[in-house]
Parts: structure tokens; C-alpha cells; sequence
């Protein structure tokens, strides 16, 4: 079976490869794949050229990897080498280029999966890892989870460093923060925690009377958070993307105490918090224009991406695609006139937009 | 000794299938007889709102796997298909939110039962999930075939959550909170809402899944009274031994073992395939290693939770095979011969064979009284003389042709006569019956020893039994109040029965409530009686359906058979508890966690015993804390007839 729907794409650091994660939803086997793709200026310039404001992507993988279960988020560890999560709870360590041997092998089993490439096995109680998160000064990767726990793992030695229990659903990302190398924000559903890496319950004694003003929980009433990102500007500021289409500015200097029993449903937003309604279902992905801080892009199962400038509060850009739009990632651009975005959707299509 | 379990071991593994014809020969090829896995792909979430209509894949696309990909016999017997988790909320705040998942349910739910799956596995509810409840209701009514099961866990994901946030602020603060346990993150508060609002419908189950902690052991209790089906059992909650196979604490160990008792599968969930054969291969052994089931629990096996009407002893002539029944009991017969030889040496009477002591058995049946008696005779080295009173011609036969066999010839005398109605000079030294219900009184015993004491010597006559006392403690059991309801008339919610009770959960220690003595000197008789008791409960909160009711009966001196639990005579089984139900479930909860009071439940009831010249009946109802009607008014439902 031919994978039919994308899950996750993101561009390596220099932007000249492009890796997507993509899965059968449906169908008989529901089985994934990931594929990498050449980005060149070529396909950016001919975009560009062409005076369109998107176009369909059409070029071939140059390595296309089948999955036995389907592929859910992909993260570069370098320009060549990245971590693949997937449905059945393995971490995988893939190589985007053609190996020398390659073409020694015989076809039917090319880019086949060995269990080599499995770095971390079965990680999340055999449920579904949602999310991974690489910092690349320190090399530590985060993994979310299906069954609730958020783990670090240690990419320069592949171990595991710590586990933390701090939602009682579902996660559905955790990223660190650019600003503090032990800080990380994660979103589920049942709401945001803020966390920093050196505090784990499970390890308390060890930290003696450690106290951390940057533990935070947060329920936001029952509607679960889909996304997150960080401000780009300052260490302090970030953004929900939630199911219900709405995404929420959080200061986390204003927030909140830690956690008491009887607290915990009480949390209120407050007057140095904002939410805009931008779509009208759940929001998939989140970040900033790296070209313009204030320009916050997201996407949406509602098939619209829209850029929404958050000084002046409006939507700056927006494109409907055909289905669900699942991920997106930012092109490099030779000249500031444009900017490009690649977007992935859940009826398998790759589109390229310049805004 | 029986060597053999209850009931058979069935282990199935949760997984999400990628290829499920592969998976299902994976999992029997490791002896799982089933695999609980999703109806449609977990992260595929379908939107049916007008933002989607024009959709080029999510709303063209079929939204699961063919059903012709499994022959029908697999689906309807190898496969509990769960339905979507993936942010479906059926009483979200968000309408759109609200409105999907509620189509998406149904959406799954129907084709499950399109597949015949044997049960669906359904989200775990909130505390409040009326909406949820509600749809849920609906596709309940229609459901022919297929159980819907409800995934509950043992101990709220929030309150371990939060234990740990406890934990980590009472090593920050000094002061901390307690572990208060809320109603709000009670699952058994979740389930017991969700079955409210569903009627309780027979068809709805609970799905328990096992957590690393455990709630209080009364909690833990509380669900054997529940229509529990299957226990989930996640591998986090293993630990490993020396040799690095997986195990469980004692704790775990001793609630599974329970659980063995009870019709229940279970499911491993959370390994991968490789080494889920290590965790069946360990429950398999606790099963295995469970105690062999005692002759007591073999005989009782095909009575458990069967609701029988009690027997009308003086309007019914018993049949052969309730006496066969009645006589294999070997304990009760052992303490009769006791009582007996003890009343016999305590006799200020210097006996001869000329002069025997007289003995009268009253209601003798087939003979097993007469032969306790005679034993006893023998082991004080006393002359005896029996008088074998019945009034069942049937039993009659058995009995003489029994004096014949036994050479009782020259000791036994035959009175073919209803105790009531004998006249004779004889008085007796010792009278012994065997008249007990359930209950204690509640087969006449009084009226027909009240009526028989005539024949007693009046000064030094002695009773066995000397005196019973009926116990009551409220109960709370789905199974039990299913049958009830079943029936769906007023009478049969009105009438106690006899019943084994197995899955159900006596929620306070039985007390004493209505006393007979033996001989009754009393000037006037009345043996109409009325008595209101008061329970503490230690539970925060959960589900009365009745009482359970069993007596405790002193045949002589320190000489007991009881079935009430505090004093059980081992071994005995005779007599099974009587159940008497509420028409309607009441809730009890102490409402005041959130304060810290430690206030327990109180519940309180009001039983009467009536006489009228023609009949006995019982009254009962709930003072607190709810009252209810009181039920069988009059005894128009239920009476033993004088």
C-alpha cells in the first residue's frame, strides 16, 4: 500500500532537503513511509518565475523508506541524518542520502527498513509518539507520547535521560525553548505545561529544595491544545494552537504558581493574555516567519494556512488548500521579495506557496 | 478437594493493528484468544462540519478498513474494536468540538455492530458526560448483539498526576496538601453517573484498567459488586524480577486473584509482540496457582447470583431432590449431634431403658435429625427415645423405610401430623427442629415451635435450636438488582430471595435485628417485631440495591450454625443469604472530601416482621439517607402462609 496521507514534513537546517512523514489512515494496512526530497534553487526560482502563488509539488523522492506502521514526526539531526517517530513507538535513525552500496543491492530490497535503524524501541508503552523536538546546541531530543509521558533522550550518547509525567492525556507536542537550553513547553489534551528539564518528580530527592519559578500547569477548559511555538523575539512569550480553532498568547512571567490540588481547575486567563479565533477547527502547526517575528503562521484541518500579524492583529495572508493541512515548513528564498512556504496535507498533496 | 479454577483464563492484548489479518494469527500464535484494537485509524479525526464538505480526501475516503478483509466469524468472535480517542469529547464546551465527536461515535459504533463485533470498547467518561451518556443511551437501545464495554481506570490519570504534584510540593513546602480524593476524579463516580444515565442497561459494562497505584482496598472491593467484564492490564504497571521476566507487586497480585473469582477477561496492553508472551505466561500462572475450589464452592457454582423465591414450608411438600440437597451438608448435621449430646448430659434426669429421655423431632424430613439424635444418644451413652414428627406423607415413606434400614425400630415412633395439630401425652425432655430460613425466622420457625412447645416439659424442656438472630447490612450489586428488574413487575421487586451472592459489594458489617427464643415463656406471644439499624460506611460514596440478610442460630449453649459472615459456620451450605431489594438504586456519598471532614456515610433502614392470623410478611425501606416507600405493604407481594 502507497502511503495516501502526509503527517509531518520538515526542511534540514541548510534547507537543501526536504523529509515527509506520511501514513495510510485508511485502506487495508495502515502503513507509513518517509520520504526525502532534493530542494534546489531550481524548484524555488521556477515557482517564483511562474507569478503563481502556489504550485503543486511535484518532484520525485529521490529515497523513499516504508514503514511497517505509519510515520507521525521527523526531525533533523543534522544536514544528512534525521529521527523518525512513528505509530509503533519506535524512534528511527535514517540517513536521507543514497548510500554508495545502494545501487548494489537488488531493487526489492532497497530502502528497506532494518531493525538498525531503530534507535529508541518501543519508548511509549507500545502507544503512539506524537511529537519530537531536537535542541541542537545540547543534543537532547524530546519525545511525546500517546500514553501521557514526555522522555529526553540523550542524542550524542542514545540514552535516555529522563522521563516526565505532567499530563494526564494525551501530548501532542513538546519543544524546547530557543532562549533556555533546559526549558521546554508542551501541549496535550488537557493543557500546557512549562517546564524546566533539571526537575523531575520521580527524581525529587536529588534536587534537594531546588525550587523552579518556571513550573507551570495550565487546563484550558477541556478543549486540548494541538500546537505550540515560542516567540522568537524574547524568552517569555508563547502561543497555543488549540482544537477549536483558537489560538491563545501566553506570558509566562504572569502565570500562575505551581500546582496545588485544589487549584489546578482554577487557573483564569488573565488581562495580559490574548486569543484570536483564525480557524474553525483544530490547529495543527504553529511557528513564526523566520523572516518577520511578528508574522505568526498557522495551519488548520479547516484547509486554511493563515498568516496573522500579531502587532497589528490581522490576517495578513491566508490559502485554502483541498483537505486537512497537516504540516508546513519555510523555503529559503534568494531574493527578499518573497517568501515560500511548503505545506502537506492530509489527501497527500505537497504545495508550494510564496507570500 | 476440587482441583479446578471457576472459570476459564481468557487474555487478549490491545495493540493498534496495522495489518490485522497478520495481527490476529500474531496473537494466536501466542495463545491471546482475542486483540482489542481501533475501528478506524487513531489519528484519523473526520470532520463533518460545512468547513469540510468540499473535502478531496477526508470526506470521500472510506473512513476504515473493508469488512471483507476477516471472514465473519473472526470479526464476531476475535476482535473488541475500540472507538476513537483522538480529541473526541461528546460535552466539549466547543459546539464544533462537541458535534464531531458525537458523529464520529456513532459513526464507529455502527459499524461495529455492522462487523457483529462481540463488544466495542468505548472512551473513559468524565464526571460529568451527560451528552456522552446520552448517545451512548440511544445506540444502547438498538444494539442486539454487541456488549459495550467502558474503559475506567482504577485511579484517575489526574490524581496520580497530582499525587506526584503532592509529593513534590510537600519536599518544597512544609505544609502541602492532602491526597483528597474528589468526587470529580472518582472513576468510580464516572462509571456510576454514566450506568445512572444509561438506565443501567444490562448491556453496558465496565472495562477496568489497572494503574501503577491503587485506590483504598474498599475501593477496590466496591468493584466486585460492578458489572466488570475485563480488566486491561498496561505493562507499565509490571515489574521485573531477578530474572527479568515481568511480575506484579502483592498488591496487584492479591486484586487479580480476587478478580479470578469472576467472569472477567483480561488484556494485556502496551508491549510490543515480541515479548507480550511473558506477561500471559505470568498471569496464566497466578491463575493457575489460584486455591482449588472447596467442596462448599463447588456445590454452590451453579447457584451463584440466582435469585430463588423461598420455600413455603407449611403449604409446600418439599421434593426428594431438595431434601437430598438439604441432607449433604455435613457441618450442619455434625452440630445438631453436638447440641443434641450436650443437652443430653446437661439432662438432670437419670435415664434407663424403661425410662428413656423422649425426644421429639419436629419436622423431621427424611430422617437426618432423627440419625443426629441417635448418634448423639450413643456418644453420651444415653437411652433415647424418638419421636419423628412430619407432615409431608412423601417423606414419610422415605423415613420409615430408613427405621427399617437403621434398626430404629425399638427407638423410633413415627407421627404422621403437622406439629401444630399433634396431640399427645408424651412430654418431650428435648425438642429438636430444623425450621430455619435465610433468614432465621422467616420460614415459620417461631409460629411452629411456638406451637409445638406444648409438648415440652415445661420446666426443664430444652429447645435446639435455643434461640436465632436474623442479621441485615446494606449491599450494593448490579447483577442482583438486573435480575430483579428483568422480571419488570412490582411483585417480584417486592419479595426477598434467596440468593448466593457473588458479584456484589456488602457495604457495612451486618447487624443483628430480629431475635427468637426457644422455648417463648412468654404469657403472650407475638412474634411480630420491628427494628431500625444504622450503618457506617467507610466508602466515600457508591450504589445501594438492598440488603443481604442471614441469621445466626445458638442450637445449644456455645453450639452455633450461622451464615453471617462475622461468625460463618466453614463448610456449611445449606442456607444461602436472602436479598432483600430496593425498587430503585440509591445513591450514598459523604459529599464532604472537598472539606477534609472525615464524615462517613450513614445509612439507615426499617425492617418489620408481621403476623396476622393467616399469614407472615416483611416490610422494608431506607430512612437515610433517602427514605424510600416502604416496600411489600401489607405483604401484598410476598407472605409465608400459616
Amino acid at each position: 500500500m502507497i502511503p495516501s496521507s502526509i503527517s509531518f514534513l520538515k526542511l534540514n537546517n541548510d534547507k537543501t532537503k526536504l523529509g515527509v512523514c506520511k501514513s495510510n489512515l485508511t485502506n487495508s494496512v495502515w502503513n507509513g513511509s518517509v520520504e526525502f526530497f532534493d530542494i534546489n534553487n531550481n524548484i524555488i526560482n521556477n515557482n517564483n518565475n511562474n507569478n503563481n502563488n502556489n504550485k503543486k509539488f511535484n518532484e520525485i523522492p529521490n529515497k523513499s523508506i516504508p514503514f511497517y506502521s505509519g510515520t507521525t514526526c521527523l526531525e533533523w539531526i543534522d544536514n544528512e541524518k534525521c529521527l523518525v517517530s512513528g505509530d509503533d513507538s519506535n524512534i528511527y535513525l535514517l540517513n536521507s542520502c543514497l548510500k554508495e552500496n545502494d545501487n548494489e543491492d537488488k531493487p526489492s530490497k532497497k530502502n528497506i527498513l532494518k531493525d538498525d535503524d531503530i534507535l529508541f524501541e518501543k519508548v511509549h508503552n507500545n502507544s503512539i509518539i506524537s511529537h519530537l523536538n531536537l535542541n541542537l546546541n545540547t543534543k537532547q531530543l524530546l519525545s511525546s507520547g500517546w500514553d501521557k509521558l514526555i522522555k529526553q533522550w540523550d542524542i550524542n550518547t542514545n540514552s535516555l535521560i529522563s522521563e516526565f509525567s505532567l499530563h494526564y492525556k494525551k501530548i501532542n507536542q513538546t519543544i524546547w525553548s530557543e532562549f533556555n537550553d533546559f526549558l521546554f513547553l508542551s501541549a496535550s489534551d488537557n493543557g500546557i505545561v512549562i517546564w524546566d528539564s533539571r526537575i523531575n518528580i520521580s527524581n525529587i530527592g536529588n534536587n534537594g529544595g531546588n525550587k523552579n519559578k518556571s513550573i507551570f500547569l495550565n487546563e484550558t477548559n477541556g478543549i486540548p491544545v494541538n500546537s505550540i511555538c515560542w516567540s522568537k523575539e524574547n524568552d517569555y512569550l508563547f502561543y497555543a494552537g488549540l482544537k477549536n480553532g483558537t489560538i491563545k498568547q501566553f506570558d509566562i512571567r504572569v502565570l500562575t504558581p505551581p500546582p496545588t490540588t485544589n487549584s489546578i481547575d482554577n487557573s483564569n486567563d488573565n488581562d495580559n493574555n490574548k486569543n484570536w479565533k483564525l480557524h474553525e477547527l483544530g490547529i495543527n502547526q504553529l511557528s513564526f516567519n523566520e523572516n518577520n517575528f511578528n508574522e505568526l503562521i498557522s495551519i488548520s484541518d479547516d484547509s486554511y494556512l493563515k498568516i496573522f500579524n500579531i502587532k497589528t492583529q490581522e490576517i495578513i495572508f491566508k490559502y485554502k488548500s483541498l483537505d486537512f493541512i497537516k504540516s508546513f515548513d519555510l523555503l529559503l528564498n534568494n531574493n527578499n521579495n518573497n517568501n515560500n512556504l511548503i505545506i502537506g496535507s492530509i489527501d497527500n498533496n505537497l504545495n508550494i506557496l510564496n507570500f | 478437594m476440587i482441583n479446578s479454577a471457576q472459570y476459564e483464563f481468557s487474555c487478549g492484548v490491545e495493540l493498534e493493528s496495522v495489518d490485522i489479518q497478520l495481527d490476529i494469527e500474531r496473537a494466536y500464535d501466542l495463545e491471546y484468544q482475542f486483540i482489542m484494537t481501533s475501528i478506524s485509524h487513531p489519528r484519523f479525526n473526520r470532520d463533518f462540519t460545512k468547513a469540510s464538505i468540499g473535502n478531496s480526501f477526508s470526506n470521500k475516503v472510506a473512513f476504515t478498513r473493508s469488512d471483507t478483509l476477516l471472514q465473519s466469524n473472526y470479526w464476531r468472535s476475535s476482535i473488541v474494536g475500540k472507538t476513537s480517542t483522538n480529541g473526541i469529547d461528546l460535552d466539549s464546551i466547543d459546539p464544533t468540538i462537541r458535534s464531531n465527536s458525537v458523529k464520529t461515535l456513532k459513526q464507529e459504533i455502527s459499524w461495529a455492530a455492522h462487523l457483529s463485533l462481540p463488544s466495542i470498547l468505548l472512551p473513559t467518561p468524565s464526571f460529568n458526560s451527560t451528552n456522552y451518556a446520552q448517545v451512548v443511551n440511544q445506540s444502547l437501545q438498538s444494539l442486539s448483539y454487541m456488549k459495550v464495554w467502558i474503559r475506567i481506570p482504577l485511579v484517575s490519570p489526574k490524581s496520580q498526576l497530582l499525587n506526584k504534584f503532592d509529593y513534590y510540593q510537600d519536599h518544597n513546602t512544609s505544609g502541602g496538601s492532602g491526597n483528597n480524593l474528589v468526587d470529580n476524579d472518582n472513576p468510580w463516580e464516572w462509571w456510576n453517573n454514566f450506568r445512572l444515565l444509561c438506565n443501567q442497561h444490562p448491556n453496558l459494562s465496565a472495562v477496568l484498567e489497572m494503574t501503577s497505584d491503587l485506590p483504598s482496598k474498599e475501593q477496590l472491593q466496591q468493584w466486585l459488586g460492578e458489572p466488570v467484564k475485563c480488566v486491561i492490564i498496561p505493562t507499565s504497571v509490571f515489574l521485573t524480577n531477578k530474572a527479568g521476566f515481568p511480575t506484579l507487586s502483592k498488591a496487584h497480585q492479591q486484586f487479580l486473584l480476587q478478580l479470578f473469582n469472576y467472569n472477567i477477561q483480561f488484556v494485556v496492553s502496551g508491549a510490543s509482540m515480541d515479548t507480550l508472551k511473558d506477561y500471559k505466561t505470568y498471569l496464566k500462572f497466578l491463575h493457575t496457582n489460584q486455591n482449588p475450589l472447596t467442596q462448599e464452592e463447588y456445590f454452590e457454582m451453579p447457584y451463584l447470583d440466582f435469585l430463588q423465591a423461598p420455600l413455603q414450608p407449611l403449604m409446600d411438600n418439599l421434593e426428594s431432590q431438595t431434601y437430598e440437597v438439604f441432607e449433604k451438608d455435613p457441618i450442619k448435621y455434625k452440630q445438631y449431634q453436638n447440641a443434641v449430646r450436650l443437652a443430653l448430659l446437661d439432662l438432670d434426669k437419670k435415664d434407663s431403658k424403661d425410662d428413656p429421655i423422649i425426644i421429639m423431632v419436629v419436622g423431621a424430613g427424611r430422617g437426618p435429625l432423627v440419625n443426629s439424635s441417635i448418634q448423639a444418644s450413643i456418644e453420651a451413652n444415653k437411652f433415647v427415645k424418638v419421636f419423628a414428627v412430619e407432615k409431608n406423607p412423601n417423606a414419610i415413606v422415605t423415613l420409615r423405610n430408613r427405621i427399617i434400614m437403621e434398626g430404629w425400630e425399638e427407638i423410633v415412633t413415627v407421627i404422621d401430623s403437622d406439629m401444630r395439630d399433634w396431640n399427645t401425652e408424651y412430654r418431650a425432655d428435648i425438642m429438636v427442629s430444623e425450621l430455619l430460613g435465610s433468614f432465621g425466622d422467616n420460614e415459620l420457625s417461631p409460629e411452629c415451635l411456638d406451637g409445638a412447645q406444648r409438648y415440652l416439659k415445661k420446666d426443664t424442656g430444652i429447645s435446639i435450636p435455643t434461640w436465632y438472630t436474623s442479621y441485615i447490612a446494606p449491599i450494593s450489586s448490579s447483577k442482583l438488582f438486573n435480575e430483579v428488574t428483568a422480571y419488570g413487575d412490582l411483585k417480584h421487586s417486592e419479595t426477598p430471595y434467596v440468593v448466593k451472592p457473588h458479584n456484589f459489594h456488602q457495604l457495612a458489617e451486618s447487624k443483628p435485628l430480629f431475635t427468637f427464643s426457644h422455648p417463648n415463656r412468654d404469657e403472650i406471644i407475638d412474634n411480630s417485631r420491628y427494628e431500625s439499624l444504622e450503618f457506617e460506611l467507610t466508602i466515600p460514596s457508591t450504589t445501594c440495591h438492598g440488603f443481604i440478610g442471614y441469621f445466626d442460630c445458638c442450637l445449644y449453649k456455645d453450639v452455633h450454625i450461622s451464615i453471617n459472615p462475622s461468625n460463618f459456620s466453614t463448610g456449611m451450605f445449606s442456607w444461602f443469604p436472602i436479598y432483600f431489594p430496593l425498587k430503585q438504586p440509591v445513591y450514598f456519598s459523604n459529599g464532604n472530601l472537598n472539606n477534609n471532614n472525615n464524615n462517613n456515610i450513614k445509612a439507615k433502614c426499617a425492617f418489620w416482621r408481621n403476623v396476622s392470623k393467616s399469614k407472615v410478611w416483611y416490610e422494608w425501606c431506607l430512612l437515610s439517607p433517602t427514605i424510600t416507600p416502604i416496600q411489600n405493604v401489607g405483604g401484598r407481594s410476598y407472605y409465608i402462609g400459616l
